[in-house]
């Protein structure tokens, strides 16, 4: 695995936004692949696994209306995963229903769909939340260690 | 999956403690890959982070379970001392700071 090569044709600008949007894209880019696939694997990993712990319903962005959804602003993190939310959430704030692509896909819930959800899934809800939160932090690290190398690296070259 | 933890004599809601595993792993393996190029240093920072973080897990997980059954005053008392031992810990760390960067300006 080679260490990030600081004269790749990427502008900075360029690779900050391709590793946020898929997770492990700016390494691959690079031509650090092995990284790359491996934060790709795990970060999607559990961003998807937490969509499915909560029944694809634990991604939303709502901004009042009687809920501040302050795990959107951590899941939004993982990038283009998470975007479909920012426009249901937007077109839902304008009682304009779900975007035609996307369907109900991270369409806001009502308040009497979240109760039943609660209610049926209970911590699972949580847990789902939780990983897509996890998943989402975790790529503004590695979209760090794409445009800079890795955090300890001048660490281990004093050693 | 609820029958096998039943099969196996496993308490309910064991599940959901199982899906701290995966996690810890996940945050612990990305943390690592992020701090280092060699997957030799990725693995070894990953089981040190890994098993660090279950250790730590378990211990609150145990206080948990234990306040109800402990006098009032335990856990309280508890993290007193885990707040006191922290300021120790820093309060020697920014002293021997001081020392060394006294000491490499006169050596004397």
């Amino acid at each position: 695995m080679t260490t990030a090569d600081k004269s790749n044709r990427l502008t900075p600008q360029t690779l900050f936004l391709i590793s946020w949007l898929i997770p492990g894209m700016g390494h691959i880019c690079q031509g650090r692949t092995q990284k790359g696939l491996l934060f790709l694997v795990l970060l999607w990993g559990s961003f998807f696994y937490g969509m499915y712990l909560g029944e694809w319903q634990v991604v939303y962005f709502r901004f009042g209306n009687g809920e501040t959804r302050f795990s959107y602003f951590a899941q939004i993190g993982i990038g283009a995963a998470a975007l479909p939310g920012l426009v249901q959430g937007w077109r839902a704030e304008k009682e304009q229903g779900p975007f035609p692509l996307f369907g109900r896909f991270q369409f806001p819930p009502e308040k009497k769909e979240l109760d039943e959800l609660h209610n049926r899934l209970g911590r699972w809800l949580d847990l789902g939340t939780l990983y897509t939160m996890v998943a989402g932090l975790l790529n503004i690290l590695v979209v760090f260690d794409a445009l800079w190398g890795p955090a300890s690296l001048k660490i281990e070259m004093l050693d | 999956m609820l029958s096998m933890m039943g099969i196996l004599g496993l308490p309910p809601g064991t599940e959901i403690y199982c899906h701290a595993i995966p996690i810890v792993l996940i945050i612990s393996g990305v943390w690592s890959a992020t701090r280092h190029d060699s997957w030799n240093d990725i693995f070894r920072h990953t089981w040190r982070f890994g098993w660090t973080a279950f250790v730590f897990m378990g211990a609150i997980m145990a206080l948990i379970i234990l306040t109800p059954l402990l006098p009032w005053f335990v856990f309280p008392t508890l993290l007193i001392l885990y707040v006191l031992w922290n300021l120790a810990v820093w309060i020697r760390y920014g002293t021997r700071t001081a020392m060394d960067e006294i000491e490499s300006e006169d050596p004397s």
